[in-house]
């Protein structure tokens, strides 16, 4: 009585709202109502407009958001509209269906509990007929659980699980309990645990989305299911099959299925499986048989599927039989067909699919290759036998065993499987799987790193030309400790042992500024080395100073008072001008003076030559403008004539003549006595590493022609000349 | 002013004559259009039927293109550098350089900067004409072949640094390119072989297996690149999977850190033998 | 001087060498014998020894270790209670499941078990494992379960349809 008058008075305030109330058209029928949820009334909660409605009632519920859960117990149409919000406030389920043939529709559901032993769920069904339809559920832990409702229709709703957790602990998306003929049509579930539907028969799940989940579809105890149009994308496994029989499985997408098992479809002891059309791709594993088919006369039939870059297209486990694999297109899966723990696979039918890596031919057009296809690649065989050995694959090494197992094909291993009626062109693709998009990006990408790659190589020609740089050198000038000081060079008991050799053996010596001082000796005197030694070349014993900085600790300072001319010139493949450039920015040397030098030594016609077309004269005068690029106060000259003509010779040594008389410090090997007459002060004669004498250019002529004296110090230098 | 150790335009007056002395090397470029005509033709394999193509994915293609790189990139890397110090040292030029006012360490770094540059150049072009070629088939995101990029540059840098290691070990150039030869068919074949050998007599747990594959650089650079691919290594079997659930959200960075390790070590075990050599 | 450095590179070298020799050795643990252990399961890796589904729940997972050494490992106690039903005893030589609250290894035969259609477990087997009897008594009593033993939860699973 009470309650009539409530639906009465609902019914009242609904026509003064001016809202649209449907009235029973038949006059037979009993008055159909409409009673209004809103905020604003007439009804403030859902509960008491479903406490309110008689069998058969629609509820409107109009925006708003409306907390705790809800049961709703009476066969009533829940409509809503502008997203109402049913929010459970973290507890429990948030709205139970218990009565057959409610509709509700059109609903936020989100905040249920998070015990996931309780089945705390977004929307519970209890009752048959149920429609549940065009909602979205977030942030609740079970999306809809059907539970022995049969019947029911799960129809364009939208579901995610529970962000906070991981997908183990979050629920499932859909699930099913018992509850069979349901339909499951065009909805959307991301990111939960599973769709399960378990011992649920003659269940139908069409054109749904399932993404980032764990299982995309699991199946258990359910016969005569069928999968049709769906995509399944990023999940840990898309289908998963078990104890069922009749399993149909049609026209489905399933793309990047790559979780710890990772099969696009699996099926463990079901039977009556019929897979068709559809694509699996850029799955771990495209599909997976495990006791499949499991009852003798049940069948198990894989049609006109697409398997593309899979890990391994179809993986069986080895007692695995019966199975046909007809019209299919093994397409570029890295091992197109695996078994686990090795053996063949001739107890199943393979017969004209397209296998990507069949090399065979087609003489007489018939679309059919002329020979069989064999899968028997020796390292699948070693991975089907010993998995682990996955670990290798990408690498050379795989391609290098396949190579050899072609070459003696003794070691290679039985065929996996025959086909014996391969095809020889693909099966279309259907219209149905779309391509990933990506390509013009990729363009750019390419078009970009083709940029760096020209922008890289191009520092090799960019030069910097700010006044600094190519201004005059000042910065690693020579810069003497004590410029007031009279010795050049001073060098006190330098030692050198390369192993059982002494090289250089307690050597000491001094060279005044503006001094010329030659060190005289046989080839294997030690001259070198101790102009390496000088140079911070080498290490040695004993103190070595040049403009009183001492050499061990200041290489880079000795050796920018020096001007150093090796015995033979060896030279970087550069043109005059880039030789001089690049040691000129070595010591911080503009242009203006690299073309003095130029100029000064006769090769300014030359500078575009490359260095290796110059003779051997002009060699020797570049070597020298290098050294006096940085105008330091001591020349360094190793031989400094040896490689020279008579001409060349008398020039070059003018050349030098003329820098000594400008008051360069002259420190050179020698063991020619015009050289040492023309420039030298003094002589140092080395002989096996040790200073053996001190003389004027005249004492050492003397010593020289005389036949008797000093000749131990000079029987080795054959080519010296007395004119 | 004192005279530094490290002088930055020192270093790269050196580095940019080294670079341009690389880029004349025909080496460098037969390495880097061998692999780009590479990719390109696998990518054309990859596109034989234009509605496959779209299905992109990682098949054989990707997985060859990991296979050239393994062979390519060190083999690039390891002549590039066991020839930059021992091609000089056996001209002469590199007493020579020694003698300017030029440190040591500006000499080997300028050096190691110049030769970086250049396999640098040859592989961005390399990468860049395959990126190019692969574009019209759309067969592939951006982020995973940008990471197979920089993942191949930094394998490029770790051969280069053991190149270097052998360039400052020989006196001959030739030696140093015969020795480079052999230390690539190591990494890349007989460590594979021992590996196979080792898991079909021992099985050792995956751990070992693991611990063993990380020890080549070649291998390292394979499981980065694969994971940029796709973000998992459970493609690997086993040895992947341990992998990533050892080291779960931290498997890139452990790999990168291996990468960068072995560049450091091999540069700087190089930098060593170079300063301590005589001359 | 000079032999020090030459010293210090090949310490360098030395260092790497053991870095990774300690690495292989942190991954052989050597398995310890006598007493069996339970296995270390990689919850959200591993898969189920029977049915093949990815373990996710500790609270369920269950694993026998078998009279030849062989470990096997299930994703639900009703799994491993049907796997080694009444008829295969002889080959089970240590059980090993996870107790319901404290979700710690127990041995499965000292264990209580309470079946209850209202439990929620992974492969729908509704079997639920306690180290102590009252958790087990308590348990029972809000999930509307019996509290059985090893022996008895072995005879009673069943496959198929529950």
């Amino acid at each position: 009585m009470r309650r009539r008058l409530v639906a009465l008075l609902g019914l009242v305030l609904g026509l003064a709202a001016g809202l649209p109330t449907v009235v029973g058209a038949a006059p037979s029928a009993a008055l159909t109502t409409v009673l209004v949820v809103s905020p604003q009334g007439p009804f403030t909660t859902l509960a008491a407009a479903v406490q309110a409605a008689r069998e058969g009632d629609t509820v409107e519920v109009r925006g708003g958001v409306y907390r705790g859960s809800l049961t709703v117990a009476k066969t009533v149409r829940l409509e809503g509209v502008g997203w109402p919000v049913l929010d459970g406030g973290g507890q429990g389920t948030v709205v139970t269906l218990a009565a057959p043939d409610i509709v509700f529709r059109g609903f936020e559901v989100r905040g249920s509990g998070s015990e996931p032993h309780l089945d705390h769920a977004g929307i519970t069904v209890t009752a048959p007929r149920v429609v549940v339809e065009g909602n979205r559920l977030r942030d609740v832990l079970f999306g809809i659980f059907v539970a022995q409702a049969e019947s029911a229709v799960i129809r364009g709703n939208t579901v995610t699980s529970k962000d906070e957790y991981d997908l183990g602990r979050k629920g499932d998306g859909l699930r099913l309990w018992y509850s069979p003929r349901v339909l499951i049509e065009g909805n959307t579930v991301s990111a939960t645990r599973d769709v399960v539907i378990w011992y649920s028969s003659d269940v139908t799940l069409r054109d749904n989305l399932v993404q980032d989940g764990r299982y995309g579809v699991h199946l258990m105890y359910c016969d005569r299911v069928t999968i049709e149009r769906n995509r399944l994308v990023n999940n840990s496994v898309g289908i998963y099959t078990m104890y069922s029989s009749g399993t149909w499985v049609r026209e489905n997408v399933i793309r990047g299925q790559r979780g710890p098992s990772g099969y696009a479809l699996g099926f463990k002891d079901a039977d009556n499986v019929e897979v068709t059309h559809n694509a699996l791709v850029d799955n771990r594993v495209g599909v997976f048989l495990d006791g499949t088919p499991f009852t003798p006369q049940s069948y198990s039939r894989f049609e006109a599927n697409v398997l593309a870059f899979n890990d391994v297209g179809v993986i069986l486990q080895p007692a695995v039989h019966n199975n046909t694999f007809a019209g299919n297109a093994f397409w570029e899966n890295v091992e197109q067909v695996g078994v686990q723990g090795g053996g063949q696979l001739e107890r199943n039918q393979w017969q004209g699919n397209y296998w990507s890596d069949y090399t065979g031919f087609d003489a007489n057009e018939d679309g059919r290759g002329d020979t069989p296809y064999h899968a028997e690649r020796t390292f699948e065989h070693l991975t089907d036998r010993e998995p682990r050995l996955r670990a290798l694959l990408y690498s050379p090494t795989v391609q290098a065993i396949e190579f050899a197992a072609a070459a003696f094909p003794i070691v290679r291993p039985q065929p996996k499987l025959t086909d014996a009626t391969p095809l020889v062109q693909p099966p279309d693709v259907a219209a149905f799987v779309q391509p990933t998009p990506g390509g013009e990006r990729l363009g750019l990408v390419g078009a970009g790193l083709v940029a760096l790659g020209l922008l890289a190589g191009g520092l090799a020609v960019w030069r910097r030309t700010s006044p600094g740089q190519e201004g005059h050198a000042t910065m690693l000038n020579c810069l003497p400790r004590d410029t007031a000081a009279a010795v050049a060079v001073r060098g006190r008991g330098i030692t050198k042992t390369y192993g059982e050799t002494q090289a250089l053996t307690d050597v000491s010596f001094e060279v005044r500024h503006g001094e010329a001082v030659a060190l005289w000796g046989a080839n294997g005197a030690g001259k070198t080395t101790l102009i390496k030694a000088l140079l911070g070349l080498i290490e040695t014993d004993g103190v070595i100073e040049v403009e009183g900085q001492p050499v061990g600790q200041a290489g880079k300072a000795v050796r920018a008072c020096i001007g150093y001319v090796p015995q033979e010139t060896a030279f970087y493949d550069l043109t005059v001008d880039g030789t001089l450039a690049f040691y000129g920015r070595l010591k911080k040397v503009g242009a203006a003076r690299r073309g003095d030098l130029l100029a000064r030594l006769g090769l300014s016609e030359h500078r575009r030559k490359p260095v290796a077309a110059l003779s051997g004269g002009l060699k020797q005068r570049l070597a020298l403008a290098l050294a006096l690029l940085a105008n330091p106060p001591i020349l360094l000259l190793d031989e400094p004539t040896a490689s020279l003509d008579v001409a060349g010779r008398r020039d070059y040594l003018a050349l030098l003549a003329e820098l000594r008389r400008e008051g360069k410090t002259l420190l050179f090997a020698s063991h020619r006595l015009d050289e040492v007459e023309t420039l030298a002060d003094r002589v140092l004669i080395l002989d096996e590493g040790e200073v053996m004498a001190e003389v004027t250019p005249a004492e050492l002529r003397r010593q020289l022609t005389s036949p008797v004296t000093l000749s131990e110090w000079l029987t080795p230098a054959l080519d010296f000349e007395v004119e | 002013m004192p005279h530094r150790t490290l002088e930055w335009s020192s270093l790269w007056t050196i580095a940019q004559r080294e670079l341009g002395e690389a880029l004349r090397n025909k080496w460098l470029w037969f390495y880097a259009v061998a692999f780009g005509g590479l990719a390109l033709a696998l990518s054309q394999a990859g596109v034989a039927s234009a509605g496959y193509a779209g299905l992109g994915g990682f098949g054989r293609t990707a997985a060859s293109l990991i296979n050239a790189l393994l062979l390519f990139v060190p083999l690039m890397g390891l002549s590039v550098g066991a020839g930059a110090l021992a091609a000089d040292r056996e001209r002469g030029t590199l007493l020579y350089l020694l003698a300017q006012p030029v440190s040591r360490a500006e000499v080997f770094w300028g050096k190691a900067l110049g030769a970086a540059l250049a396999v640098l150049t040859a592989l961005a072009l390399g990468f860049g004409l395959a990126g190019l070629g692969l574009a019209p088939t759309a067969a592939g995101n951006v982020a995973p072949f940008l990471g197979l990029a920089a993942y191949s540059l930094l394998l490029a840098f770790v051969s280069l640094g053991l190149g270097f290691i052998l360039s400052a070990l020989t006196k001959r150039a030739a030696t140093a390119s015969g020795a480079a030869l052999l230390l690539w068919l190591g990494l890349v074949f007989a460590g594979d072989l021992g590996l196979i050998g080792t898991a079909l007599t021992l099985r050792p747990t995956p751990a070992v297996l693991l611990t063993l594959l990380l020890a080549n650089p070649l291998q390292v650079f394979k499981l980065a690149a694969i994971y940029s691919l796709r973000a998992t290594l459970d493609t690997l079997g086993a040895v992947g999977q341990y992998a990533t659930y050892r080291f779960a959200d931290q498997l890139p960075l452990v790999l990168l850190a291996l990468l960068l390790a072995w560049i450091v070590v091999s540069f700087g075990l190089a930098a060593l033998l170079f300063q301590r050599r005589a001359l | 001087m000079r032999q020090n450095k030459v010293m210090r590179a090949w310490r360098w070298r030395g260092w790497v060498v053991m870095v990774l020799a300690a690495l292989a050795l942190a991954g052989c643990s050597p398995r310890q014998a006598g007493e069996p252990q339970p296995p270390e399961i990689v919850y959200g890796r591993d898969v189920c020894d029977r049915c093949g589904m990815i373990m996710d729940e500790p609270r369920f997972a269950a694993a026998v270790v078998l009279a030849d050494g062989q470990t096997l490992k299930y994703d639900d106690l009703g799994e491993m209670l049907l796997q080694h039903g009444t008829a295969a005893r002889e080959t089970v030589r240590a059980w090993f499941v996870h107790d319901y609250h404290s979700e710690q290894w127990v041995r499965g035969e000292k264990a209580l078990y309470v079946i209850s259609p209202k439990l929620r477990t992974p492969m729908g087997f509704g079997v639920a494992a306690f180290a102590e009897r009252p958790d087990a008594e308590a348990f029972a009593a809000t999930m509307s379960g019996t509290v059985l033993s090893l022996e008895e939860a072995r005879g009673k699973v069943k496959g198929g349809h529950p």
